[in-house]
């Protein structure tokens, strides 16, 4: 907990927003690859 | 501009907003006092959660039109959106129990919100199978319109889930018939975020539905 009383649940975010990145960012490759081998 | 092109275009402006939405949601948005930093899971989760109801909600009247008219375009339209919406319930699901677990202090809580739209995934997983496992294009676009419909009708039972039911899950802050209640920074963060996720929603869509006009004329 820091000094002024907010709980330390940071890492859950980080956690959530890593996954969430890389989510969107791996359906956008995917994407993309497909469009780039598509007639 | 090609279709194809255009759909890349609006991704590609997508990522650089959602890229903003971070930076302004871990730097220039206020922590949460009692949940701390675990709250601005909300900037994420929330708006995954409005582009995965637009996407099955679009998917559904896609499928009426289709039954309407028998013409393929909504079809197309609809195996479109019903893909991209299953990217947006992933992002969903998983950012949504990484809130729940330091918060209500578990991962998953079989209440009718999070079963509901734990049912919502499954189906329209299911929907993708259906078209995966039927060849002839006409049948597989009536029964996947079934399908969708059917699915789309779940949509407003999940988003009232919160007032028919005793659940964990808090009632809606913004799509509410009264006031948002959330302080100008965060409501600031947040709706930047809903406009990032809907611009995602449209590009992503935009290429997968010109994907599917190559599929179709190959077969």
């Amino acid at each position: 907990m820091w000094a002024d009383g907010t709980p330390l649940t940071g890492g859950y975010a980080v956690a959530a927003y890593t996954i969430a990145a890389a989510l969107l960012l791996g359906y956008s490759f995917i994407l993309f690859r497909r469009g780039s081998k598509a007639p | 501009m090609t279709l194809k092109t255009r759909g890349r275009a609006i991704t590609l402006l997508g990522l650089v907003f959602l890229a903003g939405v971070y930076v302004r949601a871990i730097w220039f948005t206020p922590v949460e006092r009692l949940q701390g930093g675990a709250q601005k899971i909300f900037y994420v989760h929330v708006p995954a959660a409005w582009s995965t109801m637009l996407a099955f909600s679009l998917v559904g009247l896609a499928s009426i039109l289709y039954l309407l008219m028998k013409d393929e375009r909504y079809d197309r339209f609809a195996a479109a959106s019903a893909e991209v919406g299953t990217v947006f319930a992933c992002v969903m699901l998983t950012t949504g129990p990484l809130w729940a677990k330091p918060i209500w202090g578990t991962w998953w809580t079989w209440d009718a919100r999070l079963t509901s739209t734990l049912f919502l995934f499954f189906l329209f997983i299911g929907y993708l199978l259906l078209r995966g496992a039927i060849p002839e294009a006409g049948t597989r676009a009536r029964y996947s319109a079934v399908l969708g419909i059917f699915g789309a009708a779940l949509v407003p039972f999940i988003h009232l889930t919160v007032y028919l039911f005793r659940t964990l899950h808090p009632q809606p802050i913004v799509l509410k018939p009264s006031a948002p209640s959330l302080p100008g920074d965060m409501l600031a963060t947040l709706l930047f975020s809903f406009f990032t996720f809907t611009i995602l929603y449209v590009g992503f869509v935009t290429q997968r539905y010109a994907l599917g006009r190559g599929d179709s004329h190959v077969g």
